[in-house]
């Protein structure tokens, strides 16, 4: 018996058993009878974060559940090019108890629909002809250009926001007219697909395009907030305090612009 | 031999505790994610050949939009040497002679051929624009048959960001225009 016990194969046998046995649990438990009254509801508050679209900052709708953006400002039909529409995106605090950090990853680029009727991202069209009016004014958004790419922006709130305070980031969608002036030259066909000698046709690259627009919120505790938003996202964050601070600059970037 | 023992069952405390510990380090964090596309149409200008017609030496001319979305247009009258061309009185006001060009513009006092434009509406014609052609006076020209050959000109609306409309007559292929 004492050799069995001295064996290490019997020592990593018993600890592996007590390893499984503490997954078993409750699958052992008897019968138990009770009303959903007994139950307690019983959660931490938690930080929240949602998204919020609209055509103005007063009838903006929480569309975080659906996850998309539908452009009520925006005609279905006939985009007009070069007119600036309205289009507002807000993020809000949706905790109840918690301020929070706020950044919104903003991406654009062109799709366009495929043999198969899929969208396509096509990357020969230039992101940078969506204009997104972003509200610099009253949120202080700024942005963190070191993240900057031709598709993609990265923008941070340097404050805390409180629960359930709303903050404005997109005001407007423009088309820049520089669309019209991309056009390729082929040789003209007719309706059966022979050339026309001679004949040249211009079409617009861009038509039939899509515009995308990909907009993600993060939201970060604002308690021990810069190792919370190295931790969480990545990012080397300077604040004012350690709790609930300012942020001085986010990867080296100064958050007063 | 006994450390061997002592090593194992380290390993195994290890292992029972490391199982436990997983969410608890974590910060609280929250993300929403939204996605939205529309699609814009750059379909050809088109513009019916201009309907004109001369009776008395007066040449009428109007234009339709038959193309997908609405424009601005302009007309250019050449006439050979010697041969007048004159706005006539009767022509709609909204025809205004700019350099060469006849343009359809909304006041008949200006001459902004780049935001003063009238714009046609996919489908519908302009005001007619009735030109005088004046014969030649000179013994050598007159009593000859001649042409004037109407070019009519079209350009696509564009917007300012506040949605005011403006033309760019030199809007080129492949060439910049202004924002």
């Amino acid at each position: 018996m004492r050799k069995i016990v001295k064996n290490p194969l019997f020592v990593l046998a018993a600890g592996c058993l007590v390893v499984l046995g503490s997954s078993i649990g409750a699958t052992r438990a008897a019968f138990v009878y009770k009303s959903a009254a007994e139950e307690v509801d019983f959660h931490t508050s938690n930080v929240k974060v949602a998204l919020l679209e609209g055509t103005k900052e007063s009838d903006v709708k929480d569309v975080s559940d659906e996850a998309v953006l539908s452009f009520p400002g925006i005609p279905e039909e006939d985009v007009k090019i070069g007119q600036e529409y309205p289009e507002v995106v807000s993020v809000k605090n949706t905790s109840n108890q918690y301020k929070e950090y706020i950044r919104v990853t903003v991406k654009k680029f062109w799709v366009k629909t495929d043999e198969d009727g899929q969208l396509e991202k096509d990357t020969s069209l230039d992101p940078s002809l969506i204009k997104l009016d972003i509200d610099k004014t009253n949120g202080k958004w700024f942005e963190d250009t070191t993240a900057e790419t031709a598709e993609e922006e990265v923008y941070y709130l340097p404050s805390p926001v409180e629960c359930q305070e709303v903050v404005p980031l997109i005001k407007g969608v423009t088309i820049s007219n520089k669309v019209v002036t991309a056009v390729e030259t082929k040789n003209a066909t007719d309706n059966d697909g022979n050339a026309i000698s001679g004949t040249i046709e211009d079409t617009y690259i861009y038509d039939g395009g899509s515009f995308y627009v990909d907009v993600k919120v993060d939201a970060v505790q604002s308690h021990n907030g810069a190792k919370a938003m190295c931790g969480a996202w990545g990012v080397d964050a300077k604040c004012d305090a350690e709790d609930d601070g300012n942020i001085i600059s986010i990867n080296g970037v100064s958050a007063s612009n | 031999m006994k450390y061997k023992k002592y090593l194992l069952v380290a390993a195994a405390a290890v292992l029972v505790a490391t199982a436990s510990i997983k969410p608890a380090m974590a910060y609280f964090t929250d993300y929403q994610v939204a996605t939205g596309y529309r699609t814009i149409k750059l379909g050809d200008s088109e513009l019916t050949p201009p309907e004109d017609s001369v009776s008395d030496m007066v040449k009428t001319v109007s234009i339709t939009n038959t193309g997908d979305y609405d424009v601005f247009v302009r007309v250019k009258a050449i006439a050979p040497e010697g041969v007048g061309v004159k706005l006539n009185k009767d022509s709609s006001s909204n025809w205004v002679l700019v350099g060469d060009y006849y343009y359809y513009l909304s006041s008949k006092d200006s001459n902004d051929v780049e935001n003063d434009g009238l714009v046609l509406p996919v489908g519908k014609s302009t005001e007619p624009l009735k030109l005088d052609i004046v014969e030649p006076t000179d013994k050598n020209l007159k009593g000859h048959n001649f042409n004037v050959v109407i070019v009519q000109e079209a350009t696509k609306v564009l917007y300012h960001q506040n949605g005011q409309t403006f033309a760019d007559w030199k809007l080129k292929i492949n060439g910049e225009v202004a924002d």
